[in-house]
């Protein structure tokens, strides 16, 4: 698999940023009474559940990319990569914008961070996904969760009302789709 | 192959319509603002034209394959020849005029073996995954954010068939400032 494409968050983030953006119904909150919730603010909060939504779901793919590895280490060279993916997922959601209040990402691996999923799990003492006994399957579960993952994403992709965000989730879609039909193809 | 232009996604100022869709779909944008509009068509034209240069392009690729891979060549001209026709059906309704393929393109590096045919597909399908995601961006017009992520996801699908890679940001990567940008 090439993992040339293990980039920084910064530069996804600045290529988002060559996304063209539309704003144009969405006003400011400047002397808004208190209490009273603006269009923009409406918008901001709902695209917060979206990206929480999102990031919730790369985590829960990254925990049992971590559970299949440890369970078929043989699995290894087809996962991680993908796994690698998962965690830039996750920087470029949680780089997007803000997250729900109190909203907390425990769990995550990040690129930043590595893929230390199961030893943050262990410590939280949170439970892990079951695996089949049998490798197959226990892909054939990778690839149902990719596929599963990419139409969350794809349905996201349609609430969010910022043009940026709509643009990562699909193009997270595309990638976790894209997951699927690579470790059917092995 | 010495054809020009090069293969480019950008919109073709000045063409003038080849031929409009059967579907007429909803594609009218959810708000008002003519610069919504402006944006959502320029958007849509620039898909357009990323459908010609692939309908164009596969056309290339199946000419350097042989057996399935051709067949799975003469599938995919057929999914962007399909894709093509959504999209002027798209632009119909929102009173646009799709803009026409050119006669022929240039390409980006020689084409002359099924390895290099391959390499074509997945750079056709690289840029046309970024027009995509640009039209996912255009505007609120929801029917056409699904169809345009679809197409992207779809992008996406046929990418890894060719070339056996797959983006961590299809449609992303592709962009200056992005790694493969």
């Amino acid at each position: 698999m090439n993992d040339r494409l293990t980039p920084p968050r910064r530069r996804i983030l600045a290529a988002l940023a060559g996304v063209p953006l539309l704003s144009l119904t969405l006003t400011g909150c400047t002397g808004t009474p208190p209490g009273k919730r603006t269009l923009r603010g409406a918008g901001e909060e709902a695209d917060a559940r979206v990206r929480w939504h999102a990031a919730r779901t790369e985590q829960n793919l990254l925990v049992l990319h971590a559970a299949t590895i440890a369970r078929h280490s043989e699995l290894e060279d087809a996962v991680e990569p993908f796994s690698s993916h998962h965690r830039q997922h996750v920087d470029a959601l949680v780089g997007d914008g803000p997250l729900p209040l109190l909203a907390r990402l425990d769990v995550i691996g990040s690129a930043d961070t590595g893929g230390d999923v199961l030893g943050r799990l262990e410590r939280l003492d949170a439970e892990l996904p079951e695996v089949p006994d049998d490798p197959g399957q226990a892909l054939t579960a990778v690839r149902a969760a990719e596929l599963a993952a990419s139409e969350a994403h794809l349905t996201d992709c349609l609430e969010a009302s910022s043009p940026r965000l709509a643009a990562l989730l699909a193009s997270v879609a595309a990638a976790e789709a894209a997951h699927d039909a690579g470790l059917g193809a092995r | 192959m010495n054809a020009t232009p090069e293969v480019t996604f950008e919109p073709t100022p000045g063409s003038t319509a080849d031929g409009t869709a059967g579907d007429t779909p909803e594609a009218t944008p959810a708000s008002d603002d003519p610069a919504v509009s402006d944006q959502v068509i320029a958007a849509t034209q620039a898909a357009l034209a990323g459908e010609h240069a692939c309908v164009y392009g596969y056309g290339v690729v199946g000419a350097y394959l042989s057996d399935d891979a051709q067949t799975a060549a003469r599938e995919d001209l057929a999914a962007h020849e399909s894709q093509r026709d959504l999209l002027r059906g798209y632009l119909s309704a929102l009173d646009a005029v799709p803009e026409a393929a050119s006669p022929a393109y240039a390409l980006p590096f020689t084409v002359d073996d099924a390895a290099s045919a391959r390499a074509f597909a997945g750079e056709l399908e690289d840029r046309l995954a970024a027009v995509y995601l640009d039209l996912v961006a255009s505007g609120p017009g929801l029917d056409l954010r699904r169809m345009a992520a679809d197409a992207l996801v779809a992008s996406a699908l046929r990418r890894r068939r060719w070339t056996g890679e797959v983006s961590a940001f299809p449609g992303l990567d592709e962009r200056e400032g992005a790694p493969g940008g």
